[in-house]
């Protein structure tokens, strides 16, 4: 069991606006942890500081205990990895290739990796992934085959935060939700409760229906209604 | 290298659904039954070593093969030339003194201890004093230089386009080129010697790298981004003092030295020169082929690789510290010779890849290859030798074109 834990979190680009302040939460490596927010609230950037890419302006976050700055970038990478939103590739690399890339945390040896290394390699799993928007660009069906892979990790201890711009999928996927706005995380709760309405309305500034559906499945769904106009 | 595809495994999202439980319990058995037949992670780790195995062995072929190919056009150079001489006695004077070389190890002992009898050499002289001369004093240093200078420029070019994500970059984005200049122009215009002159290049080159790296420090942003920019302010500053010097220099001694020593020549290469830039060249380069890996994963980006773990920080200054100790040192002996460090890597990658576990080794040979090449043309073709900054653009250009036509569907 591992604990992923951010206290006060804070942080800015240019030492003057700050993106987010006093943020804090916690979740366990048994949990999906799905943060809505409207466009350029800093879902990404909060993604991009629990891996120390954008070092905190004050606060910590920890895992286990042990803070994250201190952490050796090897270890960190070996706890968490993060799945960027796109990856632009300059150069054709083989699907082979990166995939191994991806695999590097855990290998012994970067330039020689033996037989051994990539059966551990494999078998390793980190304990936290950060998924920024794993649904974009994605086909309907592969964005529900995406949302199934998240809940089979789940079941296998990993513990996962990840955005969204669509809240039907904090329904099918996500134990807990965040709100992200103005700043901070307004709410946090479990979807049928934090997904709302009324917070939908804040974040998107549209209405929303939000229905219980009773078929092959049972789970709240949201119909966007049009606009006033 | 083909991949082989992996078997398709049957989708159990669909049979799942039609159990007709409750959807707590339904959603379970989705997910235990994608669990369970999610790819076995042990086959899948037998396949990667596996295609690693066919990828080693692919690579060892490719450098065995350029090896080859750089041996014979090594030796080509070497017979090449205007000297008045027949190509035999250039071989024969070849021979006899690699042979010589073996032989003298061979004897240590036995001049030392007396073991056994000194051997002699099996091949009789019967060429002049002056071919020797040629061989190995004029085209041997010569030549061995042409062919570190051509695979360090390619190299440092490579690890350039991977660590700023540009194949259009080549090693001298950062300004170590104009500072190379700079420095070899002020050595001219003061009247020091080739020695001296070599030096302040090197210095320069150095410099004008710290400089611009430096300077990068002080502005946020994209690291690589930030860089490149300072290279480039730096580099523009730099050209201007090369064009103040020129400027300022006497119109009939000074000017046509400093011009035709920035149009490159590898005239002037000794063996004292290349005493000072080998070992520098070699070295470094075998510092970059170390750092593959790395190079691979920044090529993704900055976040991405240090997301996977890489201290890209670090080895950014590692990279661009051996990339400048190439480039200036080759710089400093020759000149400048442009386009190789921008178009050898991506006429290389065309060929393998991008994986910078073949890029690397393989642009370094076929930077050799392709210099040795340029030099023979430019001691053959007319009676005068041809600058080497004319004859690279001229015969890289057309190769560079024809590949692109050629490998459409390959990597690029």
């Amino acid at each position: 069991m591992s604990t992923l834990t951010v206290e006060n979190a804070c942080f800015s680009y240019d030492g003057k606006t700050e993106i987010f302040s006093g943020l804090s939460f916690s979740m366990e490596n048994k949990e999906v942890l799905c943060i809505l927010g409207p466009n350029g609230i800093g879902k990404t950037t909060l993604l991009k500081s629990l891996m120390n890419l954008h070092p905190l302006k004050s606060g910590v976050i920890r895992v286990d205990g042990t803070d994250i700055r201190h952490m050796p970038r090897r270890e960190l990478a070996r706890t968490i990895s993060f799945i960027p939103q796109a990856v632009q590739f300059t150069f054709p690399y083989k699907v082979l290739d990166v995939v191994l890339m991806g695999r590097t945390p855990h290998l012994n040896s970067m330039a020689r990796p033996s037989e051994e290394d990539y059966q551990e390699s494999i078998d390793a799993i980190r304990r936290f992934l950060l998924l920024d928007e794993p649904t974009n660009h994605l086909d309907y069906g592969k964005q529900m085959q995406t949302l199934d892979i998240i809940r089979a990790m789940k079941e296998q201890n990993v513990g996962m935060i990840m955005t969204t711009h669509n809240p039907d999928h904090t329904f099918i996927a996500c134990d807990k939700v965040a709100i992200m706005n103005h700043g901070a995380f307004t709410t946090v709760g479990p979807p049928n409760e934090v997904v709302t309405k009324k917070n939908l309305r804040e974040i998107y500034g549209i209405d929303v229906d939000i229905i219980d559906y009773h078929g092959s499945v049972e789970r709240k769904v949201c119909i966007p209604l049009p606009g006033d106009r | 290298m083909e991949t082989k595809q992996q078997p398709t495994h049957p989708e159990p999202a669909a049979a799942a659904t039609e159990t007709g439980l409750p959807d707590g319990e339904a959603a379970d058995v989705i997910d235990k039954e994608r669990f369970d037949t999610a790819p076995d992670a042990r086959e899948a780790a037998l396949a990667g070593a596996m295609l690693d195995q066919q990828e080693r062995r692919y690579r060892k072929r490719l450098f065995l093969t350029l090896a080859a190919v750089a041996t014979v056009v090594f030796v080509i150079c070497l017979l090449s030339g205007r000297y008045n001489c027949t190509k035999a006695e250039l071989l024969a004077s070849l021979g006899h003194g690699l042979l010589q070389g073996v032989i003298s190890v061979l004897n240590l002992p036995a001049e030392h201890w007396g073991w056994w009898q000194p051997l002699s050499n099996p091949i009789e002289v019967t060429w002049g004093q002056d071919i020797d001369t040629v061989m190995w004093t004029v085209r041997m240093p010569r030549i061995l230089a042409v062919m570190l200078i051509g695979g360090g420029l390619s190299i440092s070019g490579a690890s350039f386009q991977c660590v700023f994500r540009n194949p259009l970059v080549s090693e001298g984005i950062l300004g170590v080129s104009n500072g190379a200049s700079l420095g070899a122009v002020l050595a001219i215009f003061f009247g020091f010697g080739p020695a001296l002159t070599s030096l302040c290049a090197f210095a320069g080159g150095m410099l004008a790298v710290g400089l611009a790296y430096s300077c990068s420090k002080m502005f946020r942003g994209n690291p690589t981004l930030v860089l490149v920019l300072a290279g480039t302010v730096v580099g523009s500053l730099l050209t201007a003092g090369n064009s103040i010097v020129k400027y300022l220099a006497p119109q009939d001694t000074k000017l046509p030295q400093i011009t035709f020593w920035l149009m490159g020549s590898f005239a002037g290469i000794s063996w004292s020169k290349l005493r000072f830039m080998g070992p520098l060249i070699l070295i470094c380069s075998l510092g970059i082929l170390r750092m593959c890996w790395q190079l691979n994963l920044m090529a993704l980006g900055d976040d991405e690789a240090r997301a996977l773990g890489v201290d890209t920080a670090r080895a950014r200054k590692i990279l661009i510290f051996l990339a400048t100790v190439i480039t200036s040192s080759a710089v400093c002996v020759c000149g400048i010779v442009g386009w190789v460090g921008m178009v050898i890597p991506q006429i290389t990658r065309l060929v393998v890849g991008p994986d910078a576990r073949r890029l690397i080794p393989a642009t370094f040979m076929v930077g050799s290859i392709f210099l040795m090449l340029v030099d023979i043309v430019c001691r053959t073709l007319v009676v005068t030798e041809i600058p080497v900054g004319i004859i690279t653009s001229l015969i890289g250009a057309p190769i560079f074109l024809v590949l692109l036509k050629r490998v459409k569907e390959g990597w690029a």
